[in-house]
C-alpha cells in the first residue's frame, strides 16, 4: 500500500522526517517538492494515486510520496546520495517530483515539471526507476 | 506444391470478428446467433491481418527493428497477468515470513521494472505511457502497449513492402438459396438496403392470418370435421387441401414459361438460352412426376387400412425433402436460365420480351421452399447456398492496407426483409499483385433468430378435446384458433439463444394466451373458447387447456402444424401485415 505525508513547513523538522524516511531501508521515497501550481498538482495527482490503489499490495507497497514545500530544505541531504538521475540538480524548483531507490537511496528519476506537465503519467516512470535501482 | 490460397471458415475469430449491439443496447462478442434487428459491427484484426499475409511473404522486407519491437510489445501484454501476480504473490510471502523474504520481494519488484523500463527506452511509447491520465499503473501500461502497437501496425501497413497487396472485405444476406448483398460502410458502394424492422410486440393477427383463419372455419365447419377421431381428420379434407395447393403451386409458373418459350424457341438463337430452357422444363417435369406420385399417395389415405398418424408422420418429412429438392433443382436451372438471359439482353429483349419477366417471377415463387424452411430443418433437409459459390461484385473495393478501415458497422434493419434463419455471411480476401490473385480468404458468419422478448400471433386448427360431456362423439373436434404467444419474455435462453440453433428452433418453448372457436352443440354456430397454451418445437406443437364460454365446458387441446400451404399452412405466425401468407 502507499502512503502520502505532507512534511512541515520548518527545516529542521523536515530534515528529521526526511533522514529517518531515509534510514528506513525498504522504503521508497517519491518526493513531490514546492509549493507552486504544478506542485499543487503534482500532490494532487499523488492523493489520487494513493487512494486509487488503495487495496493493491503490488508494485506501490512501502512507496511513500513526501510532499516537502520548500526543497532547499533537503538539499544538503540529496546531494549526499548518489546521483543517478541524468539531471544535475542545481535548482530543486525546476522538478516536480524526485524519486529515491529503496536500499540504496539512490537519486533515481528527476522530473521536471514541464514533463509532468506534459503527462501526468511520468510518476509511474519514476517510482518504476527508483523499484529498478534498489 | 506450394498453397497458394488458403481458405478457412475461422471459428476463432482469425482476422474478422463480429460483435452484435441489440435494441437492449446490449453488445456481445463473437455469437453464433444475433438478435434479427441487431446491429453487426466487424472487427479487422490488423494485428492477425499482417500475420497472415507474411506467412505468404515469409522472405519480407519489413523493417526488422518494427517487427522486432511489435513482438515485445506484444509480449508485455501477455506477460502483464504474470508481472502482477508474481508482485502479489512476493507481498504476501514477505508479509508472512518477515524480513527473510523481504529481499525475495524486492527482487521480483526490481525485475519487473526493469523489465517494464526496458520497453520504455522506445520513446514514443515512453511519451504514451506519461500521457495515460489512468490512475492504476497497470491499465497506464496497458493503454500506452495498445496505443503504441496500433502506430507500428500502420507503420507496417503503410509499408512498401505491403505495396502488392489488397484486401476486400464483403458481406451477404442469405435466405431461402438467395443472397443480398450488404453495405459496409467504407468497405464497398453497395447501396444501403430498405429498411425493416421485424415487429417484436405483435398483438393482432395479420391480414393473411385473418383470411386463413376464415378458410380454417370453413374446413371445421364441413360435417366431415365436425366429429372426428385423429385419424379420420388427416386422412380426409386436410390432407387433400395440402396436396391440391402443392400442385398448384408448381404448375402456375411452368405453363406461363412453357407458353412463352414455345413460341420463341425456334427463332431465338442464342443456344445457351435454348438449352437452359429445356432444362428448366425437364427439371419442372420431374418435379410435377414426383408431385403426382405424392398426391396419389395422400389422396389415396382416406382407403389406406394402415394409415396411422405415426405413418404420416414417418413418410410426410422425406416426400417435403424430395419435393423441396425437386423444386431446388428448377430454380437452380432457372438461375441459369436468368444468367444467359442477361448475358444476351438485347436480343432476348428484342425476340421474346416477356421471357425475362416470367423467369424473375419464378425465380420469386420458387424461391421460398415448398413447404417452408423450418419444417426442413425438422425434415433434416438443408436451405443453404454453397458459400463457396458467393463471388464478390466490382462494388466490394480492393484496399491497400494503409486505407483499410479498423471496422464496419451495419444494421440488420437496413438490409431489408428478412425472417428467423436467414444468415450473414461476411467474408475476407487477400489479393496479391497486379493480377490480384487471391491468396487468402476467410468467413465468417452469424445466423439470424428472435432472440429478444416479443410477441407472435399465430393461427391455425386444434385438435379440442372436451372435458365434459358434449354433443361430441368420438375425441377430438377440429376448431380454428388464434394465439398470442409471448417468447423469451424472462430473458432467461438469450444467451443459450446466441450460442445455439436448438433452442431458437426445436427447443423454443412459449406460453400464451389462446382463442378458438369450437362447436360443442354440433349446431353450425361457434361458439367462444378462451384459454391458455403452451407452444414449443418452433410452434409445430401447440397444445394448452381452454374454456368454452358459451357451452360452460372446459377443454384441451392439442395442435400439430402440419403443411397446407393454401391455408398458409395450418399455423401461420406474423412478421409482418405487408407480407402474405406469413411463415415463420
Amino acid at each position: 500500500m502507499a502512503t502520502f505525508i505532507e512534511l512541515p513547513n520548518d527545516e529542521r523538522q523536515v530534515q528529521e522526517h526526511f533522514q529517518q524516511l531515509l534510514d528506513t531501508p525498504d522504503e521508497t521515497i517519491v518526493l513531490v517538492l514546492g509549493s507552486d501550481d504544478v506542485a499543487e498538482q503534482a500532490r494532487e495527482r499523488v492523493q489520487q494515486i494513493v487512494e486509487a490503489n488503495r487495496n493493491n499490495s503490488d508494485i506501490f507497497e512501502f512507496v511513500n510520496f513526501v510532499a516537502v514545500s520548500d526543497p532547499n530544505f533537503i538539499l544538503p541531504q540529496l546531494r549526499n546520495l548518489e546521483n543517478k538521475t541524468g539531471e544535475v540538480l542545481d535548482n530543486l524548483n525546476d522538478y516536480a517530483i524526485l524519486s529515491i531507490s529503496p536500499f540504496k537511496n539512490v537519486l533515481a528519476e528527476a522530473v521536471t515539471k514541464d514533463r509532468f506537465l506534459r503527462g501526468k503519467g511520468s510518476i509511474s516512470t519514476a517510482i518504476l526507476k527508483a523499484l529498478a535501482l534498489g | 506444391m506450394v498453397l497458394l490460397f488458403a481458405i478457412t471458415r475461422t471459428n476463432a475469430q482469425d482476422i474478422l470478428r463480429i460483435s452484435e449491439k441489440d435494441q437492449d443496447n446490449k453488445t456481445f462478442e463473437n455469437p453464433r446467433n444475433v438478435d434479427i434487428n441487431s446491429a453487426l459491427t466487424l472487427h479487422l484484426d490488423r494485428d492477425s491481418l499482417l500475420k497472415r499475409i507474411n506467412a505468404f511473404d515469409s522472405a519480407g522486407t519489413l523493417p526488422a527493428n518494427v517487427k522486432a519491437l511489435l513482438k515485445d510489445l506484444q509480449t508485455a501484454l501477455q506477460k502483464r497477468g504474470e508481472w502482477i501476480d508474481s508482485l502479489q504473490q512476493a507481498v504476501i510471502d514477505y508479509k508472512k515470513g518477515g524480513r527473510k523474504k523481504f529481499e525475495a520481494f524486492n527482487q521480483t519488484r526490481r525485475k519487473v521494472a526493469v523489465e517494464i523500463l526496458a520497453l520504455l527506452q522506445d520513446q514514443k511509447l515512453k511519451a504514451y505511457f506519461e500521457e495515460d491520465e489512468s490512475r492504476d499503473i497497470w491499465l497506464q501500461l496497458t493503454n500506452a502497449i495498445t496505443r503504441r502497437i496500433r502506430d507500428l501496425q500502420q507503420e507496417l501497413l503503410a509499408s512498401p513492402a505491403y505495396a502488392d497487396y489488397r484486401i476486400q472485405v464483403g458481406g451477404w444476406l442469405i435466405r431461402n438459396g438467395q443472397t443480398t448483398p450488404l453495405h459496409l460502410e467504407g468497405f464497398d458502394t453497395n447501396p444501403v438496403g430498405e429498411f425493416y424492422e421485424v415487429e417484436r410486440w405483435r398483438f393482432l393477427p395479420t391480414p393473411s392470418q385473418l383470411a386463413d383463419l376464415q378458410n380454417m372455419e370453413t374446413l371445421a365447419r364441413m360435417n366431415e370435421q365436425k366429429d372426428m377421431g385423429l385419424a379420420e381428420i388427416l386422412r380426409s379434407n386436410y390432407v387433400q387441401l395440402f396436396t391440391k395447393s402443392l400442385e398448384e403451386k408448381v404448375n402456375k409458373g411452368i405453363s406461363d414459361l412453357k407458353t412463352e418459350a414455345d413460341k420463341v424457341l425456334a427463332s431465338l438463337g442464342i443456344a445457351a438460352v435454348k438449352t437452359d430452357v429445356e432444362n428448366v422444363l425437364n427439371a419442372a417435369e420431374a418435379l410435377k412426376i414426383l408431385l403426382v406420385q405424392k398426391i396419389s399417395f395422400y389422396t389415396s389415405l382416406k382407403q389406406n387400412p394402415s394409415f396411422s398418424l405415426s405413418m404420416l408422420l414417418g413418410t410426410l418429412p422425406n416426400d417435403i425433402t424430395q419435393l423441396n429438392q425437386g423444386q431446388e433443382n428448377v430454380r437452380k436451372e432457372l438461375k441459369k436460365l436468368e444468367d444467359d438471359i442477361n448475358a444476351a439482353r438485347d436480343l432476348v429483349n428484342r425476340k421474346a420480351p416477356l421471357l425475362p419477366q416470367i423467369v424473375a417471377t419464378m425465380l420469386t415463387d420458387f424461391a421460398t421452399a415448398i413447404l417452408g424452411s423450418e419444417l426442413i430443418g425438422i425434415a433434416g433437409g438443408t436451405s443453404t447456398i454453397a458459400d463457396a459459390a458467393l463471388a464478390f461484385s466490382d462494388q466490394v473495393l480492393p484496399l491497400s492496407l494503409k486505407d483499410l478501415p479498423e471496422q464496419a458497422i451495419t444494421d440488420l434493419r437496413s438490409t431489408g426483409f428478412r425472417e428467423a434463419g436467414d444468415r450473414v455471411l461476411v467474408r475476407l480476401v487477400i489479393l496479391k499483385g497486379e493480377s490480384k490473385k487471391k491468396i487468402y480468404q476467410e468467413n465468417n458468419d452469424v445466423r439470424l433468430y428472435r432472440i429478444l422478448p416479443h410477441s407472435e400471433t399465430t393461427v391455425g386448427v386444434v385438435f379440442a378435446h372436451p372435458l365434459a360431456p358434449t354433443s361430441i362423439q368420438k375425441q377430438f373436434q377440429m376448431a380454428p384458433y388464434f394465439n398470442l404467444l409471448f417468447k423469451e419474455i424472462l430473458g432467461a435462453s438469450q444467451k443459450w439463444k446466441r450460442r445455439s440453433g436448438l433452442p431458437n428452433t426445436l427447443l423454443d418453448f412459449s406460453l400464451g394466451l389462446h382463442v378458438s372457436s369450437p362447436d360443442f352443440d354440433k349446431d353450425d354456430v361457434p361458439e367462444l373458447g378462451v384459454g391458455v397454451v403452451g407452444s414449443t418445437l418452433k410452434d409445430y406443437l401447440q397444445f394448452g387447456w381452454a374454456y368454452n364460454v358459451f357451452h360452460g365446458t372446459p377443454y384441451v387441446f392439442f395442435g400439430i402444424r402440419l403443411p397446407v400451404p393454401s391455408l398458409g399452412s395450418n399455423n401461420t405466425s406474423a412478421t409482418t401485415p405487408s407480407e402474405p401468407g406469413n411463415n415463420q
